[in-house]
């Protein structure tokens, strides 16, 4: 149903508030409910034998689905609190644009959302776009308190007593990311939210399961995956203290010490909203595995996914790549707009493999940076990601995977595989596991790398040799540029690709939004470049 | 064969209090509460899935409260039976003693 500004000017917050209000107080008195039927009436503890134990699991039954009830109650007070707010700002929004139109004498149709301009020449698209806005704003306030309210009635359906289990399929094991998109499909609305309630550990990082669902069961997760390492922790610790093989136990308290540190960060950034946890895997051997997105993965017209390098690690670097992701996407979004192009954009920050670091590991050919080894293993999960959101959405995305130094060799290897990616780009890339582009399963002239000067680890050359120097990768300016009267920066060295304003941002943009004829093309090659070519053949 | 322990009277406690218990659940009108949404924002979807949760809601508390009651009618029911046990074991016990009364 298309919402008009006509019915979002007869919204009353306020009623919103009220409800939530009133919710409230019956909250409190199922609150008082649920005390009572765990002091006052629970069967007698020294109630014993077959009748006792047929009351007390009904009571339990009884005492878990009301608190469910209670917990879910919660939830619909928080998003009408919530809805409240942004309904009035929305109708205060409102109210501002209509008075200003009529200040400027223009008239507002507000079943059509048209403005009629003055006879003084007032630029009626200037009130329009902001209608636009406003209407936007309504429509996202209204879509989250829906989706909130469907959340609970879903819920609701399993959690009365005597409720049927809804009947889940058990998906077979080693399906590809293509049945599984088409197993979970085919589950009812009961059944993917039992399977989320009860099971969020079966789909949170399977391939081909959809954006929100990964999400869902992974935030679900979360708090979960906390008290278990916050546990071992204190295990270890204690371990670590008591007897011998201390330092072992201490060296491992320290990794689990820092999984819970990633864990933090990652509820840190997905406190900047508008994220999905679309991968949380704390059962590494070294590091935790994570990526988030910026935006919406299932709707997004868009998609990029960005791999990162050596020495990152979700603890360390989670929250300094969605920044540049979040960056890049509106930059993407902000450059489609200037061609014409109303596009959705969604960035991945994905730490889906444990990437070398520069600690003992650096020894070990199965973790160290010089090796190829932690590269093969995570360009096998990369392309299952990358086919898993392909999978899981109703249409393509224009998919972008891009690789960061080593995240680069990732993603080349990753791209040696099918994974529907329609264009690739490497940055500051040390090489891409190949140096025959006809390896890569990817759309002709689709395959980009950017390279700064000074950049020595991109002269190494060190994984199938120096991209620059491959025929059929075009490159993309680092160089300071000017495009359209504004200047862009230079980038120099290995760390400053994403700086804001860069022209290797632009570039990234540029690719991420389909539009490559803009972008501006530099072969990227110097000084380091004229020795590595030599080692390069 | 299990053993069995019963203090009658704390089960018949316990069923009364489920029985209180289920009648400030059923009492808990929140459904009613929710419909107001509906009228607060006129063509939002929000409006749709606010009355559908308030139907949803009035089912489960009333399904509960149901639940609750029968519950509470099955401790009762438990304590009685006991007690019924109880006084029925007495009397044989009593009938027992009589005739072991008459022997030499």
């Amino acid at each position: 149903m298309t919402l008009t500004l006509a019915q979002v000017r007869t919204w009353r917050p306020q009623v919103l508030a009220g409800v939530a209000d009133a919710l409230s107080v019956r909250r409190r008195q199922l609150l008082v409910a649920v005390e009572d039927l765990d002091l006052e009436a629970a069967p007698p503890s020294s109630w014993t034998g077959a009748a006792a134990g047929a009351a007390t699991a009904r009571h339990d039954e009884l005492r878990e689905s009301l608190a469910e009830v209670t917990g879910e109650v919660a939830g619909v007070i928080s998003a009408l609190d919530a809805a409240s707010a942004a309904a009035q700002a929305v109708c205060d929004d409102l109210d501002g644009v209509l008075s200003f139109a009529a200040g400027q004498g223009c008239r507002v149709d507000l079943h059509t959302g048209t403005v009629h301009a003055s006879d003084d020449g007032a630029d009626p698209q200037v009130i329009a776009d902001r209608l636009t806005g406003v209407l936007s704003a309504a429509v996202t306030t209204d879509a989250e308190l829906t989706r909130a309210l469907h959340y609970a009635t879903a819920v609701l359906g399993q959690a009365g007593p005597g409720a049927e289990e809804p009947e889940v399929t058990r998906l077979p094991a080693g399906a590809t990311e293509v049945e599984v998109a088409r197993w979970w499909n085919e589950l009812d609305p009961a059944a993917q939210q039992h399977v989320l309630d009860h099971h969020p550990e079966w789909v949170g990082n399977l391939d081909g399961i959809p954006a929100w669902a990964r999400d869902e069961a992974n935030r679900t997760l979360l708090p979960r995956y906390r008290d278990e390492l916050a546990a071992e922790h204190d295990r270890l610790l204690d371990l670590a203290i008591a007897g011998p093989g201390g330092s072992d136990f201490f060296i491992r308290a320290g990794r689990t010490a820092k999984m819970l540190e990633g864990l933090a960060q990652i509820e840190t950034v997905l406190d900047r909203g508008d994220r999905q946890l679309l991968l949380l895997d704390p059962s590494g051997s070294h590091e935790l595995r994570a990526a988030v997105a910026v935006g919406n993965v299932d709707t997004a017209d868009s998609v990029g996914v960005m791999t990162s390098g050596f020495g990152s690690s979700v603890r360390d670097s989670l929250a300094s790549y969605d920044a540049r992701m979040s960056s890049l996407a509106d930059l993407a979004a902000t450059e489609s707009l200037r061609q014409g192009r109303v596009q959705e954009i969604a960035t991945v920050s994905w730490h889906g493999y444990e990437a070398p670091q520069v600690d003992t590991g650096l020894l070990l050919p199965s973790r160290s940076v010089l090796s190829a080894a932690p590269a093969e293993a995570g360009a096998e999960d990369l392309a299952s990601f990358l086919r898993g959101v392909e999978a899981s959405r109703e249409t393509p995305a224009h998919l972008v995977p891009m690789g960061f130094s080593y995240g680069s060799v990732v993603t080349g290897m990753a791209m040696q595989e099918v994974t529907g990616a329609d264009a690739m780009v490497l940055i500051g890339s040390p090489g891409m596991g190949t140096s025959d582009l006809a390896d890569l399963q990817l759309p002709e002239d689709s395959a980009y790398m950017i390279e700064a000067r000074r950049d020595v680890i991109a002269d190494t050359g060190w994984f199938g040799g120096d991209p620059s120097h491959l025929d059929g990768l075009t490159g993309l300016s680092a160089r300071e540029e000017t495009i359209d009267g504004v200047t862009y920066t230079e980038s120099v060295g290995h760390s400053n690709y994403f700086e804001e304003g860069s022209t290797s941002q632009y570039n990234l943009a540029q690719i991420l939004a389909g539009q490559p004829e803009h972008a501006v093309e530099h072969h990227g090659r110097g000084i380091g470049d004229w020795f590595s070519q030599w080692w390069s053949r | 064969m299990s053993e069995v322990q019963v203090d009658a009277e704390q089960v018949r406690a316990a069923g009364t209090s489920m029985a209180e218990v289920g009648h400030t659940v059923g009492s808990c009108t929140m459904g009613e509460d929710l419909l107001a949404v509906a009228g607060a924002v006129d063509g939002a979807d929000a409006g749709r899935a606010a009355t559908q949760l308030a139907e949803q809601w009035q089912e489960v508390i009333s399904t509960w409260t149901r639940a609750a009651q029968a519950q509470a009618e099955a401790l009762r029911a438990s304590a009685d039976s006991y007690d019924e046990t109880d006084r029925a074991s007495a009397r044989a016990q009593q009938h027992l003693g009589g005739r072991l009364a008459v022997l030499p």
